[in-house]
């Protein structure tokens, strides 16, 4: 009886070994490799043209698993409730979103079309963040320092489809954030975010929405999410909440968490499970 | 010296100049071919009286090529680069289809300088540090200058706006910002257009950062590497300004070294550094490359 429990025991210890090993091998496969040039550093033996030794270069590799270390202590995937919320926000239902994430300052520079009362208020709902770990929000009066525009176009802008604008009544239209927003932007190859403009329909600055939107639109801009809503009424992304002065708190724990690294490879639905993964055996869960 | 060479394979043939270390055409060189080669390049039977001309060098024959004359050119040694390096080089000078290198896909140089012409609205600004940046990362290439035009018709390399002249007609329903490449038949790129879309890059600090990225791609149509660390530009990681390290240096310097065969394929690249590296292995010979003049 003993032996069988041993070899049982056996059997369990080296499934959990390789399945460990495997997880953090899958994300090794994303780590970096970093090339470094010794000049001069290697002789070649040449007979023709003449007898004489080349010096060339030599190359090394090294791959950068340094890259793994925040998985140690990355919290999120202890807590179910929010780990639940972030994965759903972030990913919706799609599987190949990959998480974006502004690696440099943030520098907000709003248009002077803007009404002077939307401006006043969105300052205030910026100001209002509190400082997170790798977000540096800041707003500027040059342009030319910043990286992130609020801009009026004359023309109707949305992100929906025609057949989406026939389909909604004038009052769901009004609640999806990006009805007569857009925000275009430009990354990286490393999914890092360099550049933002988000466009306001000028015919939309009159609606009683737009406060609320725009706010919505610049707060899941940061996160890059999939979604635009949240079954947590301390978010402003929540049905129900409307004229929010502030970030809920909801906001700044999904902030707080997109941002307490800045993952230096791309980390996708299945990544983010395999990061999941590791952690949990990391910590034995 | 004419600067316009075209490159002739001398690899393929395997010729060997010999009673001269000059790098220049020589007079009086001695021109051998492999047996093997002989026969594929010239397709006609050796007489016994050809016979009389073979060498045998390291257990090949070698037949010398009495009234053989060589365009005038110019030999460099094969730049001699390990693997490590070659891996790296390849994933961003060739092209990727369905997630591997294509072989056949060729890489893409520019023969003759580079003569920029800004668009009316480029900013000052954008002009100078462009041209600045540019000018640096030239200097490093023995082979390649580049200089500011004011005539369109004088240049082959033009930066534009949305919203100005359409000056490459393929771009005119581009909203977003990109470039357009043009090259030849040896796969020389003798014209380019960049067009950036000043919405989306909205002061003269974004524009400058986007122009100094396709300017450094379009040095040879390269292709970031996702899998280098981050520091690299050629990583494709960059967010604030552009810092070439030597990596991406050495890049840039070896792809328009002439001590390897220029607009090749990936296949040709692959074939020549077998062959090289061998006879450096096996033979300790170390090949050169013949560049025709133009």
């Amino acid at each position: 009886m003993k032996i069988i429990f041993k070899n049982i025991f056996l059997v369990i210890a080296i499934f959990a070994f390789t399945c460990c090993y495997s997880q953090s091998s899958d994300l090794k496969d994303y780590l970096k490799t970093d090339y470094k040039i010794y000049k001069n550093s290697d002789t070649l033996d040449i007979v023709f043209p003449k007898d004489s030794k080349k010096i060339v270069d030599k190359t090394v590799k090294t791959i950068d698993t340094t890259a793994l270390h925040f998985l140690n202590d990355f919290d999120l995937f202890s807590n179910s409730y929010f780990l639940k919320k972030y994965k759903k926000l972030i990913f919706g239902l799609d599987k190949n979103v990959i998480i974006h994430q502004w690696s440099g300052p943030v520098i907000v520079y709003f248009d002077k079309k803007i009404p002077k009362p939307i401006i006043e208020d969105l300052k205030v709902f910026i100001n209002s963040f509190p400082n997170i770990k790798n977000l540096d929000i800041s707003i500027t009066n040059n342009i030319n320092e910043a990286n992130y525009l609020f801009k009026v176009s004359s023309k109707d802008v949305t992100a929906l489809t025609e057949k989406q604008l026939s389909d909604y009544t004038e009052a769901q239209l009004e609640n999806y954030p990006y009805y007569k927003i857009i925000h275009d932007w430009h990354g990286n190859k490393n999914y890092k975010l360099y550049v933002s403009t988000l466009t306001i329909s000028q015919s939309f600055l009159d609606n009683h929405t737009i406060l609320d939107n725009l706010k919505k639109v610049f707060f899941i801009s940061l996160l890059q999410a999939k979604g635009y809503t949240v079954n947590d009424d301390t978010s402003i992304l929540y049905r129900k909440n409307k004229g929010f002065k502030t970030l809920g708190a909801f906001d700044i724990v999904m902030l707080k968490y997109h941002y307490k690294t800045i993952y230096k490879f791309k980390v996708d639905f299945n990544v983010f499970t395999a990061m999941e993964n590791y952690y949990k055996k990391l910590n034995n869960e | 010296m004419n600067k316009s060479i075209i490159i002739s394979i001398v690899l393929y043939f395997t010729f060997q100049a010999v009673y001269s270390q000059s790098l220049e055409q020589a007079q009086n060189v001695q021109y051998r071919i492999s047996l093997k080669n002989y026969k594929k390049k010239f397709k006609k039977p050796l007489t016994s009286k050809d016979s009389l001309n073979f060498i045998y060098v390291n257990n090949d024959t070698l037949v010398v090529l009495k009234d053989y004359v060589r365009k005038p050119g110019r030999s460099v040694p094969y730049e001699y680069k390990d693997s490590t390096f070659l891996d790296v080089y390849k994933s961003i000078a060739f092209k990727y289809a369905n997630d591997t290198l294509d072989k056949k896909s060729s890489m893409k140089y520019w023969k003759d300088d580079i003569a920029v012409y800004f668009s009316e609205s480029v900013d000052k600004k954008v002009k100078k540090e462009f041209m600045s940046f540019a000018k640096n990362v030239v200097s490093q290439i023995d082979s390649l200058s580049i200089k500011e035009v004011k005539k369109v018709e004088d240049s082959n390399y033009i930066i534009y706006y949305n919203g100005d002249y359409e000056y490459e007609s393929r771009m005119n329903k581009y909203t977003f910002s990109d470039y357009y490449m043009h090259w030849n038949n040896k796969n020389q790129i003798y014209k380019l257009f960049i067009k950036l879309n000043r919405d989306h890059f909205f002061n003269p600090t974004l524009r400058l950062k986007e122009l100094k990225k396709y300017f450094i791609k379009s040095l040879g149509r390269f292709q970031f590497n996702k899998n280098i660390d981050c520091n690299n530009f050629f990583s494709g990681c960059y967010t604030t300004d552009y810092k070439l390290t030597d990596l991406d240096i050495e890049i840039i310097k070896y792809h328009y070294s002439y001590g390897i065969c220029k607009g090749t394929n990936l296949e040709t690249f692959e074939n020549q550094h077998e062959k090289f590296k061998q006879a450096l292995k096996n033979k300790k010979v170390l090949n050169s490359f013949y560049h025709e003049y133009e």
